[in-house]
């Protein structure tokens, strides 16, 4: 449901992005990482970011989005896992010792433009 | 065709406001509370009872968000403490505040040098968990009729808050739920998550969490 502030949010990092150039480029792709921890549903940012880019100069762009896992590191056995479901206890040993090293990004990676 | 690197986090310029919301909140020692739930969890009643218990010792204003109507913020404003009301629905029906409308909705307050500000955030288990607001603490709220796999369901929300409330514990001898399955739960999304169970309109255990409040307070 927040995949359109989402969106929001990310057209104006890009937008600023674009007018830093010294002629507006056509913007192709805005490549995304997104956590599969944060709550944003791939599609409907897709679906939130086309409704936004309708008639402005971003219309037409896409959004490549990589998914990135969740992955989990445990301070007790030093053991390093991916866990598909949301149990941030250790997989080897059981300790809830355990530090996040991905799987929250929403990050902007890079913009790919018509030259 | 030419690739740009960004490298930027999308809500950066939410955290950011966020982070300024933190320092000015703690210049000012106000402590502030950010509750979030799915609707209907019991949050109004819960914020109701716990301002009258503290609000002829303590100065409190509130923040109310809401898709629309401000029935809550009615409700609030009778106990006689100030409260600023955010209808999302002319920001687009969000589901959701942002740091920005939070900072906003507190310079609208008459009387800003609070104890306490309490902001009660949009119904939902999704989309307040990625906005931060610069709040002391995140506080999630969870009925006992909303079943004890919430927290597995929306692993986020109890993430990011500090602070779970059971709510509705007078109606346990009525459900099936297992209590102990839903603290268990929330425990391995976030081993740090700190309980309290009661029953806000009972008041049953709400004294240990006015307590801790009290605790909490900077003044």
């Amino acid at each position: 449901m927040h995949e359109v502030s989402i969106a929001n949010h990310i057209y104006k990092i890009v937008l600023n992005e674009l007018e830093k150039q010294e002629k507006f480029p056509k913007l192709q792709k805005i490549k995304l990482k997104i956590g599969k921890l944060s709550a944003v549903v791939p599609d409907a940012l897709d679906f939130a970011w086309n409704a936004i880019v309708k008639g402005t100069n971003l219309e037409n762009s896409i959004l490549e989005i990589e998914e990135i896992p969740v992955i989990l590191k445990c301070h007790d056995c030093k053991s390093e896992f991916n866990i598909e479901y949301p149990v941030f206890l250790c997989e080897n040993c059981g300790s809830n010792n355990t530090e996040l090293m991905s799987g929250d990004e929403l990050d902007i990676v890079s913009l790919i433009i018509d030259e | 065709m030419a690739e740009i690197k960004i490298v930027k986090k999308v809500l950066a310029a939410n955290d950011a406001i966020a982070d300024m919301n933190k320092k000015y909140f703690d210049e000012k020692k106000i402590l502030t509370i950010n509750i979030m739930s799915s609707p209907g969890s019991g949050k109004t009643m819960l914020l109701e009872k716990t301002i009258i218990k503290l609000k002829d010792k303590y100065k409190i204003g509130v923040i109310e968000g809401d898709v629309s109507t401000t029935n809550d913020a009615e409700r609030l404003q009778k106990l006689g403490v100030e409260v600023i009301q955010i209808n999302t629905d002319a920001f687009g029906g969000d589901c959701h505040l942002e740091a920005e409308w939070i900072k906003d909705a507190y310079e609208q307050l008459n009387d800003t040098d609070l104890d306490i500000l309490f902001v009660e955030n949009v119904g939902n288990l999704v989309c307040p968990a990625e906005f931060k607001t610069g709040t002391d603490f995140n506080v999630v709220v969870l009925s006992t009729t909303e079943g004890e796999d919430k927290p597995v369901k929306y692993p986020l929300m109890f993430r990011v808050s500090q602070i779970m409330i059971i709510n509705k514990i007078d109606l346990l001898p009525h459900l099936d739920i297992d209590k102990n399955k839903m603290e268990d739960n929330a425990k391995r999304i976030n081993s740090e998550i700190q309980i309290f169970s009661l029953s806000a309109k009972t008041e049953e255990g709400l004294d240990q969490f006015i307590d801790w409040l009290i605790k909490q307070i900077k003044k």
